[in-house]
């Protein structure tokens, strides 16, 4: 089963933060990305793939695909899905959520901010909320130097 | 005419037309987008979107943008689907000068193609440049 160094969940997936400070810093040799919306367009697919260095292997999958694939793959990897319901849906799913770092989900109509950079529907908000009743560890973070906010001292 | 776009995080792209209006004068034709903390990215890829359209008049659009892999580059080198659009990433000044000098006289490939040359050609270390200035004169 795929080991993972942490979830991350940003609405810009693979983007200059990730690229130049979370790969460096997790020592990760492969990314893992899960998206309906890259996994159906081979352009934006090609893009992904182009643009991250060769060291590093990616693979990019739609969510479904990716849940089962989890368990199939083997490695040490960074996991990247673009919201709140992808990563509820690997919850539901039984995967072991631990590290979830939450970058930047972006400010949409019926979203109310909880941190900067950071707006949620009162869908994800409850979604959020039992992940943590849960025990699991969820933290605001951009970058690996800027302070982690912890979910639970905020929501 | 190519139609010159730059896109990158923060006022950088902004900042760098300042910067070479310094050197070269008021540029009017160059349009800068820029991508904050708190923008929203599906609306720069709008933007970007809608630009390479409106600044193209019919010889195409080239696209700069300051980092390969960062979110500018992931909004504009989608737009290269269109044939009438290029997109370079590693944005210097010697490469935007190059753009801004070379727009009326070259086409869009030539153009993206010594854009790319001189802006690896204007990284230059002093040391090694005079190092090898005071050889030449030995000679």
């Amino acid at each position: 089963m795929l080991k993972y160094e942490m979830i991350r969940v940003d609405d810009r997936l693979l983007h200059g933060q990730v690229l130049m400070k979370w790969i460096k810093l997790l020592k990760v040799k492969r990314v893992d990305v899960l998206s309906d919306a890259f996994a159906s367009d081979p352009i934006l697919k090609t893009l992904l793939e182009k643009t991250i260095p060769d060291e590093i292997l990616l693979k990019i999958w739609s969510v479904d695909e990716g849940i089962n694939g989890i368990y199939e793959q083997e490695g040490i990897t960074l996991l990247l899905v673009p919201d709140v319901d992808t990563l509820f849906k690997l919850y539901e799913n039984g995967i072991r959520l631990k590290r979830v770092s939450i970058s930047r989900l972006p400010c949409e109509m019926g979203k109310e901010k909880i941190y900067d950079h950071v707006f949620v529907s009162r869908e994800e908000r409850k979604k959020l909320g039992i992940l943590l009743n849960h025990g699991i560890d969820l933290r605001i973070q951009m970058v690996p130097d800027s302070d982690a906010i912890y979910l639970k001292d905020i929501l | 005419m190519v139609g010159l776009l730059v896109v990158t995080h923060g006022r950088f792209s902004r900042e760098l037309i300042k910067s070479i209006e310094l050197i070269i004068g008021h540029q009017k034709t160059v349009e800068a987008l820029t991508l904050e903390e708190s923008d929203d990215v599906n609306k720069l890829r709008e933007e970007v979107e809608k630009k390479t359209e409106e600044l193209d008049q019919g010889e195409g659009v080239l696209v700069l943008v300051d980092l390969l892999g960062g979110s500018p580059w992931n909004v504009s080198s989608i737009c290269t689907k269109k044939e009438a659009v290029e997109c370079v990433a590693g944005l210097n000044m010697p490469m935007l000068l190059e753009a801004i000098e070379s727009r009326e006289t070259c086409a869009l490939q030539e153009l993206k193609q010594i854009c790319m040359k001189a802006a690896v050609e204007g990284v230059v270390s002093a040391r090694e440049l005079f190092s090898d200035r005071s050889e030449d004169s030995e000679d």
